[in-house]
Order: structure tokens, then sequence, then C-alpha cells
């Protein structure tokens, strides 16, 4: 039986729990006024949100392969090199413990997980710090990861996103994640309407957009923006 | 056979859960297919499917105001309106499917494998194309380029009335092709 018969079974249901309108008019007032509050706590619940991403968003850390200088909303141009395709620290974590080198200090390293990003044929990661859950996301051309560590306020906020833009002149698609918690979505609007290959593996959504696409996540909403070849991630200035 | 105006009328005046089970039949797969096209997962786009339907059984079933004219149009205003909460949101609503204690979604290997028959996006765009002109065009408009019925009247010099019934008529044919093999 599938899901769409299942959902027809419990339709049948609630519809002879539901009052009718000519037998009992006080029971069908009750009931839509019921149903009225339940949309209007989703609204302060989402005004709560917003502002605690607002209040927290200078607490945001960052972790990078290169020991690069960056600055809060900085645009850092990754390494390069021959690229992550087939590289060991794909898939083994103490490839990725190696490569990552001391940026990667104070990692639980029994807590990365690989997985594979929908349209392409690299793979990301998610590992823990203390406080905090990371997402890596590889760079499509050259060797090196964009790495977002975030707490769980900005996590729940729509904060822990990476973002990769190739340069125009490459075919490379722009690579997208983002951390979500508490049973959130995320998604890739497109300017077409048409599907982005972005699914959810654990607590991701990853996967590629099209140019002049948006992110939307917890009520967040990014610009995936035009190709620069350029990594973007908001992060503090961490430099010494 | 009742059309579906017809059963949204019997689900108005009776309860008549058969009828809305009927009204449900037609619908959900082109609904289906409408948000998995436009949502990141499956589940998500059956959430929306299932949140529509309950939305529309609670409004047709305990509503006070008229019944609409076109209830294809009634329908997917409702799913538009879900999907752009959902966006809003960064979550799919569930309020009306919980308030009516329905349990939420869980899909197996079989329904996934449905849902991507159905956003197989070749199949859907074969499947318009096979539609009568005037179908075509109208439920192009409609549901893929989410347009009012007064802009489409407008663009086809047409009345809102002709739009709905090609729009209705579109759907119909299409979710019966639907169901044939591909």
């Amino acid at each position: 039986m599938s899901f769409v018969d299942r959902y027809e079974q419990q339709l049948r249901r609630a519809s002879a729990s539901l009052p009718q309108p000519a037998s009992n008019p006080h029971r069908q007032r009750m009931f839509w006024r019921r149903l009225r509050r339940g949309p209007a706590l989703g609204l302060v619940v989402l005004a709560a949100t917003s502002a605690s991403a607002v209040a927290v968003a200078s607490g945001v850390g960052g972790l990078w392969p290169e020991s690069a200088r960056v600055t809060r909303d900085a645009v850092v141009a990754p390494p390069a090199g021959p690229g992550n395709l087939g590289a060991a620290h794909q898939t083994s974590v103490s490839a990725l413990r190696s490569h990552l080198g001391g940026s990667g200090s104070g990692t639980d390293w029994d807590s990365a997980r690989s997985f594979a990003i929908p349209g392409t044929r690299l793979r990301g990661w998610t590992f823990d710090q203390p406080g905090k859950r990371c997402l890596a996301l590889p760079d499509p051309i050259a060797e090196g990861y964009g790495v977002k560590c975030a707490s769980s306020t900005e996590v729940a906020a729509g904060e822990a996103s990476v973002i990769f833009r190739p340069p125009t002149d490459s075919k490379a698609p722009n690579i997208v994640g983002v951390l979500i918690s508490g049973g959130r979505t995320a998604a890739i609007e497109t300017r077409s309407g048409a599907r982005a290959p972005f699914e959810r593996t654990g607590d991701v959504y990853v996967g590629i957009a099209p140019a002049g696409s948006r992110l939307v996540s917890a009520g967040r909403t990014q610009s995936i923006g035009p190709p620069s070849g350029r990594f973007v991630a908001p992060v503090e200035d961490r430099s010494p | 056979m009742l059309n579906d105006e017809q059963l949204l009328a019997r689900v108005r005046e009776s309860g008549d859960a058969e009828a809305f089970a009927v009204f449900y039949r037609r619908f959900a797969e082109v609904l289906l297919a409408y948000f998995a096209r436009r949502t990141s997962t499956p589940e998500v786009a059956a959430d929306l499917t299932m949140e529509v339907f309950a939305a529309a059984l609670v409004a047709a079933q305990t509503g006070t105001g008229a019944l609409p004219d076109s209830a294809a149009g009634w329908l997917f205003g409702i799913a538009r309106h879900k999907l752009a909460d959902s966006y809003r949101r960064g979550e799919a609503d569930d309020s009306v499917r919980r308030e009516l204690g329905m349990q939420p979604t869980v899909l197996d290997d079989e329904d996934l494998r449905r849902v991507n028959e159905l956003t197989d996006e070749g199949r859907v765009l074969e499947l318009l194309d096979a539609l009568p002109r005037a179908q075509r065009d109208a439920v192009r408009a409609f549901v893929i380029e989410d347009r009012s019925h007064a802009s489409i009247a407008s663009e086809l010099a047409c009345s809102e009335a002709v739009v709905r019934k090609r729009v209705s008529r579109g759907l119909k044919s299409l979710r019966h092709n639907l169901e044939e093999p591909a």
C-alpha cells in the first residue's frame, strides 16, 4: 500500500471526526478557533528565531584548511592544487585530519562522517568540535575544503552554510551546503523553478545550485549569486 | 460521474468522506508532482501534499464561505500558499494535519520510486505536450508559470471562466495520463 493509499484512509477518518456546519455550528466555530491558534503561535516562534539570529551572529566561528586571514563575511580564495577528486581525505578520517593539520585541533574525529554531494562526484564531511558542529565542503576545482563550525543556536538560525562559487570560466557547479536541526528543512530556489540536486543527508542539506538561485534555510535566505571564483562563508576574524 | 466542484459540494453538504476521497484521488499525484519539482526531498513534497489536502478537507467540510468555482484552481491556490509558507519558515507547515490527528508521512522505497517517476520532468512535459493546445497553454501558464486566471485570460483574450475550464480539463487529462505506465 502506497503512502497515497495510507493517507486516503487517514483523510476518511479525519473527515468522520470533523464537525458538520449544519449539524453543530458551535462545535464548528470552536474547531476553527483552535485551528487558528496554531499559525499564531508559529509566527511568535519564527519571530523569536529571527531575533536570536541577529543576536548570535557575531559568535559564528570558522575553521580553514589553510591558515588564511579572514574577516567576518570575508571572501577567501581557496588554495591552488590538484583538486579533491579521488583524494584520500575525501573518505579517510586520518587523511582528512592530516590534510587539515593544526586547523582541525579540538575536533572529535570519531564523530567525522563523509557524505556524497548530489550532482557531483565529490564528498563532504561533518564533525564535532567542543560546543560546535562543523560542515566541510570540498572546493570543486582546487584541493581544499571550506569549513564552517557553528553552535546549535547558529545551526537552528540557518547560519551554518558553506557556498563555493567556481570561477566564471569554469564549468564546475556552485556547491552549497547547510547544517540543519530540529526537523527543519532547506531548499534551493531557482529562477526557473526547476529542481536543483539538493538533498538531505543526516543533519546536512547539500548539493549544487545554478547561478542566481537562493538558499533558503530556517527562514533565512542567501543568494548563491553568479560564478565568482570565490569561497563564501560568514566567519569572524580568527587571525592572531 | 460527479465533477470536482460537485464532489466538494457533497463534502460541504453532508461531510461525505467518500466524495472527498475521490477528489483526493484525482489530484494527489498531480499535486505531489507539483511539490516534488519545487522542494528538496520527496519527504517534504509528501508532507506538503498531505497538509494541502488536510487544509482542503477542513475548508470544504467545515468552512462557511462559498465553495470555489474551480476546484483545481482552489486546490493549487492552497498549494502555492503552503509552498511559499514552507520557504519562509524553512520547514513544511503541518499544523492542520496534526490538528486532525493524522500521522506524519513515512515513505518506503516504492513511494520514493513513484515520486521520482512523477518528478521526471521529461515525462511530465511529454504528457503536457500531448494535451490539446488550448488546455496545454492554460495548464502550463497556471501550474508551471504560477500565473493567475486573470493574467492568463488577458493574454489568451478569453474569460477567466474559460481559463478555469481549460485548466480543470487539462489537469484531469494530465492526472489520468500520469496514472498510465510510462
